[in-house]
């Protein structure tokens, strides 16, 4: 029963999969005619197949919802506010007249559980100021820094509550 | 009037783009290590493509064209920190599997 289950819901992941890509075929061609649609379509679908095990099911991915869209929104903010944050920062670092840097590795307590938003947690933290994720597993992160104060300021910043709160934004 | 407050707008962040695509390559030159180089290209890639395309949906205007480009700007955002990540994590592991001897391999 639990395996049908998860058959079902990467079945409608491969679906959700396969409609994303012919849309953003779609939109990249710029005109609608069949042999474009078919040729998208057979495109997707080779796509779709190849990556079939690799696709998340429905434990591995929050749940779509409103709560959870919101709790997304905030997240892209934020990361896009670090990404702003961290380039200026590097513009200080690198074009300053001796390199002020401590590069060292560093390990944070990995906050989510489910894999989707973990890759996606790991992504923001390489987009963060001086910090680029190494290796991700389920109870720790790596982290490079440039300087110890950076990853001491990624741990319970605002980006990780962020993430937190889309993570149960389906409970 | 609208078009040159437009025009410089689109200047102003073209130029921007390439400042940071500059910084991100003085960074790759000046960096000590990989990973350090790691964190000079994927922010300042992601950022200067960032304002790159910004500039070119502000002189496109509200078209099919700038939609085109705002997914590509997403996709570009998601798949540069990967990119990044999987060039540190392969430089991660290999210093951390040292090669081994002959040997220790037969065992």
């Amino acid at each position: 029963m639990r395996v049908n289950k998860k058959k079902h819901t990467k079945a409608f992941s491969a679906l959700l999969l396969f409609l994303s890509l012919v849309v953003f075929w779609l939109i990249l061609s710029s005109h609608v005619a069949w042999e474009v649609v078919i040729v998208g379509m057979a495109a997707s679908c080779i796509v779709v197949l190849y990556n079939l095990n690799l696709l998340f099911d429905e434990t591995e991915r929050t749940r779509l919802s409103f709560k959870g869209a919101w709790a997304f929104c905030v997240i892209c903010y934020r990361v896009v506010i670090q990404i702003v944050k961290a380039n200026f920062q590097l513009v200080k670092i690198i074009l300053g007249k001796r390199l002020t840097i401590d590069p060292k590795f560093g390990e944070i307590p990995q906050p989510l559980t489910k894999a989707l938003n973990q890759s996606l947690y790991a992504n923001a933290i390489t987009l963060t100021p001086g910090t680029l994720s190494i290796d991700v597993d389920q109870d720790r992160i790596i982290v490079h820094a440039l300087k110890p104060e950076y990853l001491e300021e990624l741990k319970d910043g605002p980006l990780e509550q962020a993430f937190v709160a889309y993570e149960r934004s389906d409970k | 009037m609208w078009t040159i407050i437009r025009d410089i707008c689109v200047v102003v962040f073209l130029l921007g783009g390439a400042f940071f695509y500059f910084v991100g390559v003085v960074g790759l030159i000046r960096m000590p290590d990989v990973f350090s180089r790691i964190h000079a290209t994927s922010k300042c890639d992601t950022m200067g493509a960032g304002l790159i395309f910004i500039g070119m949906i502000i002189w496109q205007g509200f078209t099919m064209v700038s939609l085109n480009i705002l997914i590509v700007l997403i996709f570009v955002w998601l798949t540069n920190p990967t990119a990044a990540h999987y060039i540190a994590k392969s430089e991660y592991m290999r210093r951390q599997d040292k090669p081994k001897s002959l040997d220790e391999a037969g065992d």
